[in-house]
């Protein structure tokens, strides 16, 4: 396996039990993402790109089941198959190791609490020790300096409750303890280094005055703001790998580049790897650097983007490409409909759309093979060439 | 102008900016404040109960004093303000001791039901599926039986007496909530916010406890305000039956189950014993309006998206 490969993703099959039918939502969807890249995933609208990105972190929507498959996650252990994982343990990898942001960002904050809340609630999550180690040093500061011996008796127990806090983060007891007046000084102690971490994140998010954000609520921001907050929330903890789910499709199109700038910007600065999925082939050209597209539950070509652009093999892609509406060219649409995927058309699913499908596309379907460097197209007729 | 005053609320701190707020929005509409001063001025009776009608050294001060052995109520005297009841039970005294009596049923059903309500309800929302369909189908089993003669039944099984009937009507009403409960953990945990907080690592019981309680919690809260004078109400009508208190206890619905018997008056004078079942009757209607109007009051104190409009 190459070394800078973060996210490997192998034959992944999800299907719903719904009550109309089993729907193969994603079929043998197989791909791979390297470090400090941007993979842009299209296609139209149910072919399953949001259905692949929630899989991956194993968060499938109810009654979508993972049936089989593998996922590849480089953490701190090497490769791990988050398939084997209990659920105990993907809590832990999510916003650590990967995270996501949403469409609509204004329904992915809970309306009942400060931006400010939000935010650390991410931090603490997985960092809770490291802020509890920084409230234990400044109480240690405090009593090297304290003369009363009144206060210096406080500062101990502070002290101590600290230590055992980093011994055993999640202690039931302790946290109940903390809920006392006078020990209740301890939280805020932590909760103003967990700020000073929020501010600084606020701050790199393009926001001028993170004081006064903290303390907004979310219907008070705008959706270009509330966007970068969830942003903010998905990279509090550094991770490796950002799922982007259509996350400028709901705003206006100048807000809609800014935010495409800031991801691209923090993309280079905080080396992370984003999976950035998109209808949008104009926000593709200019953010990803490979692209797959995805039809009706499959991918059918990934390759870099210059590539795609200028060499489109699969008939679909072309026709994707074809249908983008440009003046002084005839608008070309696609001829006929999304399958339904509770019966999928057999073989090569885009075989009743294409124009070039013969007797072998009804009958087989096609697997996705590299025909050039780092181009893979899964199609019986690769056109053009 | 504008700009000068929102700078002076800033300096005063985030809570009391909020808490101010709040204070507004109550400002605003009227009917919250009838609604709270109704309930405040009931709550000064019930602290002042001993100072407004001291009890008799050595008896229990639920229990209405009572001045002689006729059964014939007496009309408004010197030693009985507001006359007496059948028995010679003081009116004033009842009445006045009665809030305490409204207010500990009215409070300790609503939290029992509460409670339970919230639990049962936020289980079956949360993971569905059978347990959900087990818990709706019991609660389906209450709603089939009307809830005040099933208090009754229950209340005989286990014996006359208040505490029985807050017991009785704690296992009646807890349905109510379980169903409201469930609808909005139910719409709660399909928000986009829930699969955000899994996927920034949330657990299950984080997830339930910070993020979707908060949020279903407050459609029920009010209707738990809003319910409190109608389990007094429901309560008082089981002491009319004779279910509730023992004679003579301060009770409102016992007060009028007093009276029953001089509702009609005498021969030609309908209204002679009026102040009978008229004094309690107000009582009760005063407290249960409180309750309601406190409700929207509620409302419009905790649910943030009507707030800050």
């Amino acid at each position: 396996m190459e070394n800078d490969i973060v996210l490997k993703v192998e034959d992944l099959k999800v299907r719903f039990y719904t009550y109309e039918g089993i729907v193969k939502a994603i079929e043998k969807v197989s791909l791979f993402l390297k470090e400090g890249e941007i993979l842009g995933v299209v296609g139209e609208t149910g072919c399953g790109k949001s259905v692949t990105a929630l899989s991956v972190m194993r968060l499938t929507p109810h009654p979508g089941r993972i049936e089989d498959g593998k996922i590849y996650l480089k953490t701190d252990d090497g490769m791990v198959n988050l398939m084997e994982k209990d659920e105990k343990y993907l809590e832990k990898i999510r916003g650590r190791y990967i995270s996501i942001i949403f469409q609509e960002p204004g329904a992915a904050l809970d309306p009942l609490y400060k931006i400010g809340e939000q935010i650390s609630e991410a931090l603490l999550i997985h960092r809770k020790v490291k802020y509890y180690k920084d409230a234990l040093r400044i109480v240690e500061n405090k009593l090297k300096d304290e003369k009363g011996s009144l206060r210096k008796y406080f500062l101990n127990i502070e002290k101590k409750i600290l230590n055992e806090l980093i011994k055993n983060p999640n202690s039931l007891f302790i946290s109940i303890i903390l809920k006392l007046p006078l020990l209740k000084r301890i939280k805020k102690l932590v909760e103003e280094e967990v700020k000073k971490d929020v501010m600084v994140l606020l701050k790199s998010m393009g926001f001028p005055d993170p004081e006064r954000i903290i303390n907004m609520y979310p219907h008070e921001l705008s959706g270009g703001m509330k966007q970068r907050v969830v942003i903010a929330m998905a990279l509090a903890c550094n991770p490796k790998i950002m799922i982007a789910d259509e996350p400028t499709t709901n705003l206006d199109v100048t807000i809609q580049a800014q935010i495409l700038k800031l991801i691209k910007e923090l993309q280079k600065r905080l080396l992370s790897s984003i999976i950035y999925i998109t209808h949008d082939f104009g926000v593709v050209a200019e953010v990803c650097d490979r692209v797959a597209v995805m039809y009706a539950g499959n991918i059918c070509e990934l390759a870099d983007v210059h590539e795609i652009f200028k060499n489109p093999l699969h008939p679909y892609t072309r026709a994707l490409l074809e249908s983008i509406p440009r003046p002084g060219k005839p608008f070309k649409s696609i001829p006929g409909v999304i399958p339904n995927l509770i019966n999928p058309p057999s073989g090569c699913r885009f075989h009743p759309r294409c124009a070039y499908a013969t007797e072998k596309c009804r009958r087989e379907v096609p697997e996705l093979i590299e025909v050039k460097k780092n181009h893979y197209v899964a199609c019986h007729n690769v056109v053009g060439g | 102008m504008a700009e000068e005053s929102s700078s002076r609320w800033k300096s005063l701190g985030p809570l009391i900016m909020e808490i101010k707020f709040t204070f507004k929005r109550i400002r605003q509409s009227p009917l919250s404040i009838i609604g709270m001063s109704i309930i405040f001025f009931y709550a000064v009776i019930a602290i002042l109960a001993p100072v407004l009608a001291p009890p008799q050294p050595g008896r229990d001060p639920y229990i209405m004093p009572c001045y002689g052995v006729s059964p014939m109520p007496s009309p408004p005297s010197e030693k009985a303000i507001w006359g007496t009841t059948e028995g010679q039970y003081d009116i004033y005294y009842g009445c006045i001791w009665g809030v305490r009596t409204a207010f500990r049923t009215g409070i300790l059903t609503t939290i029992g039901t509460l409670i339970i309500g919230i639990i049962i309800g936020s289980i079956a929302g949360y993971y569905g599926g059978k347990i959900d369909e087990i818990i709706m189908r019991i609660t389906d089993m209450f709603y089939a039986i009307p809830t005040i003669v099933l208090a009754m039944a229950i209340v005989v099984l286990l014996g006359v007496g208040l505490d029985n009937v807050i017991k009785a009507m704690i296992i009646v009403g807890w349905p109510t909530y379980a169903r409201l409960m469930r609808a909005e953990v139910m719409r709660i945990k399909n928000e986009d916010y829930i699969e955000a907080a899994r996927a920034i690592g949330c657990s299950n019981l984080r997830i339930i406890a910070k993020h979707v309680l908060p949020n279903a919690i407050y459609p029920v809260i009010i209707m738990a305000s809003m319910n409190i004078g109608n389990v007094v109400l429901a309560a008082s009508a089981l002491s009319f039956l004779g279910l509730g208190s023992p004679a003579g206890y301060a009770d409102w619905g016992a007060m009028i189950s007093l009276s029953r018997n001089w509702i009609l008056g005498l021969p030609g004078n309908p209204l002679a014993f009026w102040y009978t079942y008229t004094i309690p009757g107000l009582f009760i209607f005063t407290f249960v309006l409180g309750w309601n109007l406190l409700g929207d009051a509620f409302r419009d104190m905790l649910d943030p998206l009507v707030r800050r409009r």
